[in-house]
């Protein structure tokens, strides 16, 4: 686990142990009034994926904030088994569970809590069936629609159909409506995958099959309007912190979490290497980007260290010792290495937050 | 801390996915081979915690033979959790700069033989005055650069005027040298250019070496080469050790390196298979990492490749006919495997077919 040396509450952020992940709460309060206003307001309501922060603290703000279902959305059984723990009282699983052991995890998680799974298929909906039935608890189910792009869910709305039919006749499931996912960045896809979701609803209310809920995931032209007529739930999670990879679709929101780094060696003019490198930040998306200092960005990182390039005046006014703040690519990712959220408030230590579902992949 | 910890003796295709797994005959092999190669050779392993951040997997290759008896870390936070988990002998092979960073390594030294890398004079004489005022003694060594162009001196003279200016300060003892290559991009990996360019790298550590003794002052430890170099450095008369990782667990991008056996793998489930060519399995890039876009491979299942890696899920594509259905499991090798370690809090260590312990990564997340 993580072991940074702690700093007492009212510490200059500046002054934290190095590589540290940073939150200003004040921006996060701002984004969480942004984006939950859009939907308090909007067609849709939100329903926040924790997975993009993995921290019970965080999603407490978000639950407290207007325009929410009441609930939030999660990736694996494990941090369902977190979040409800941690006061969470309704939980969507975005994985499909197939396996016999993740669903008893999943109906463990359903005796305290509300939990709804996704389906693509009759034979999955079977063995939810028998399980949850078993442990005698009830699973919601949304079916799931592939979207344009997609590689999971029913390929038409009359595969849809024909799966919502059979989750209807399936003892201890629930069935609660369609779910589909977006691609990344889904400025164009999304309005596809909104399409495709109505044209499934529109079948199954012609068959007169309720569908309380339909739910669409990671979707920016979705998430800025707060939704779309038919579509009752919006599934989003990184506007809360804010990461390099949505800053062209979210203007109005704000880089909430940095990671604090150190200058520990600046051997040559044009050169010097901060202490943070892939291990600290997660690259898969992309590096990080230099925040607030001019002269000074980031070319490659190896696993430990991240090697910055230095130009102009930066060239004779940088030390070792030096801080350097770094916005990461992917927030989920980069909070996923972190075990502790340092939040501070007006640039002082205010908290130290659990990432608790870190490293919940199963 | 809930998380699912599998019982001694569960069979893999009992254990809930995604699940990194530790092949313990594959780990052994590789330890057994650093062994036998250093067993009669004055140049030894240290090896790179950095890779495993696993105390009793460190104990068990200087169980195996073949080391100096130490290791390295990469960072204060690692050498902490080793030293709590009974290594005596650390060297820190990133610079240490900040004030409180320092204090707590000049703490470990009085517990332990650390020694910290060291590449400029601020830094060495802020560890000098920290180290002296608490009554300790950090062992300094001196970072050479060869090939990086990351940390370390870039000129022979610099070391010169570093070991010379470490004699003269209390709190420290100079002890020795270190680099760290790499093979550039795209270079020629077989034997012979592994050993001409590790040759030549290694000797720009050893000439600083042969300078600070010109000047009378004792070089105890020159600390270089890794897993692509482990063979070569017992070659170079001089060479006192060889910081060595990835050989433990091995990786795809270190492939050519064909004496050691894959020990680490990351055990998936299929959970959909969209067209009749196509899987799509449970573990995605958050967990597993695909550098430079790299990405993991399937292990022992001929004809089919990785298609794509996104943030939770894989997309496996088959030449013919998919032989894995939904609830079937495979085995994923990672590109590179310490940037994945680092993200799990557990290895399941695994021998035929069956869970044999459970260790947590006691040092994952010490970045710092």
């Amino acid at each position: 686990m993580e072991r940074p040396v702690f700093k007492a509450v009212g510490t200059p952020v500046e002054e934290l142990d190095t590589p540290a992940l940073v939150v200003d709460v004040g921006s996060v309060k701002h984004n969480i009034a942004e984006a939950h206003g859009a939907f308090a307001s909007g067609p849709s309501l939100l329903r926040p994926d924790v997975h993009s922060h993995l921290c019970p603290a965080i999603a407490a703000m978000q639950l407290d904030a207007p325009g929410t279902v009441g609930g939030v959305a999660v990736s694996t059984v494990g941090e369902a088994e977190v979040f409800s723990e941690n006061g969470v009282s309704d939980i969507l699983v975005r994985n499909l569970l197939v396996t016999k052991s993740k669903i008893v995890r999943a109906c463990g998680v359903a005796s305290r809590c509300s939990i709804t799974v996704v389906v693509e298929s009759a034979a999955n909906a079977n063995l939810l069936s028998q399980i949850a039935s078993e442990s005698g608890v009830e699973l919601g189910v949304l079916a799931q629609v592939k979207s344009p792009g997609g590689q999971i869910g029913a390929a038409s709305a009359e595969v849809a159909l024909a799966l919502a039919r059979a989750v209807l006749e399936l003892d201890g499931l629930l069935f609660k409506g369609l779910y589909a996912e977006s691609e990344f960045p889904s400025e164009d896809a999304g309005s596809n995958t909104t399409q495709t979701l109505l044209e499934a609803r529109a079948a199954l209310d012609n068959s007169a099959i309720d569908v309380p809920t339909v739910s669409v995931s990671a979707n920016e032209e979705l998430f800025n309007s707060g939704g779309a007529e038919g579509i009752t739930e919006v599934i989003a999670g990184a506007y809360a912190l804010m990461d390099n990879r949505h800053t062209a679709y979210h203007s109005n929101l704000r880089h909430a979490a940095k990671i604090l780094a150190t200058i520990i060696t600046h051997p040559e003019p044009e050169v010097a290497w901060l202490d943070t490198g892939q291990k600290a930040s997660s690259i898969d998306t992309g590096l990080p980007e230099v925040d607030g200092a001019s002269g000074v960005s980031l070319s490659r990182m190896s696993a430990e260290h991240g090697g910055l390039v230095v130009e102009g005046d930066a060239q004779n006014s940088l030390n070792v010792g030096d801080k350097v703040w770094l916005i990461p690519s992917d927030i989920g990712n980069c909070v996923n290495v972190y075990d502790f959220i340092h939040a501070a408030e007006n640039g002082a230590l205010e908290a130290v937050w659990d990432v608790a579902a870190r490293g919940r992949y199963s | 801390m809930s998380i699912y910890r599998p019982q001694i003796g569960t069979p893999l295709a009992e254990l809930d996915t995604p699940c990194m797994i530790v092949d313990l005959d594959a780990l052994e092999h590789n330890f057994d081979v650093i062994a036998d190669l250093y067993a009669d050779s004055p140049t030894k392993m240290r090896e790179h915690a950095k890779n495993i951040k696993t105390p009793i997997i460190l104990h068990k290759q200087i169980r195996a033979g073949g080391t100096m008896g130490g290791i390295c870390t990469a960072k204060t936070a690692e050498a902490e959790v080793m030293v709590e988990g009974g290594l005596t002998d650390i060297l820190i092979t990133s610079q240490v700069v900040a004030p409180d960073k320092l204090a707590r390594v000049a703490a470990l030294s009085k517990i332990a033989d650390i020694k910290l890398s060291v590449d400029s004079d601020g830094p060495l004489n802020e560890l000098s005055r920290i180290s002296s005022e608490m009554g300790a003694d950090v062992g300094v060594v001196l970072e050479v650069d060869t090939s990086m162009g990351r940390g370390g001196i870039r000129a022979i003279e610099r070391g010169v005027e570093l070991a010379k200016m470490t004699n003269d300060l209390p709190g420290v003892t100079f002890r020795g040298v270190m680099s760290h290559q790499s093979l550039a991009a795209g270079a020629d990996n077989d034997r012979e250019s592994r050993f001409i360019e590790g040759r030549r790298y290694i000797q720009m550590c050893l000439d600083v070496k042969d300078a600070i003794e010109a000047e009378g002052i004792s070089v105890d430890i020159v600390s270089t080469g890794e897993t692509w170099t482990y063979d070569v450095a017992p070659e170079i008369p001089g060479v006192d050790e060889v910081q060595g990782g990835t050989y433990a667990l091995m990786a795809t991008q270190a492939d050519y390196m064909d004496a050691f056996q894959y020990a680490v793998k990351v055990l998936s489930t299929v959970i959909s298979t969209p067209e009749s060519n196509v899987a799509v399995g449970d573990v995605g890039y958050r967990a597993m990492t695909s550098p430079g876009g790299v990405l993991p491979r399937v292990d022992g299942i001929a004809g089919i490749e990785v298609e794509s890696l996104e943030a939770d899920v894989i997309v496996l594509r088959s030449d013919g006919e998919m032989p894995l259905d939904v609830g079937d499991q495979f085995l994923l090798l990672s590109a590179q495997q310490d940037i994945m370690v680092n993200r799990w809090d557990q290895f399941v260590a695994v021998r035929n077919g069956k869970v044999e312990a459970v260790w947590p990564i006691l040092a994952r997340g010490c970045h710092h």
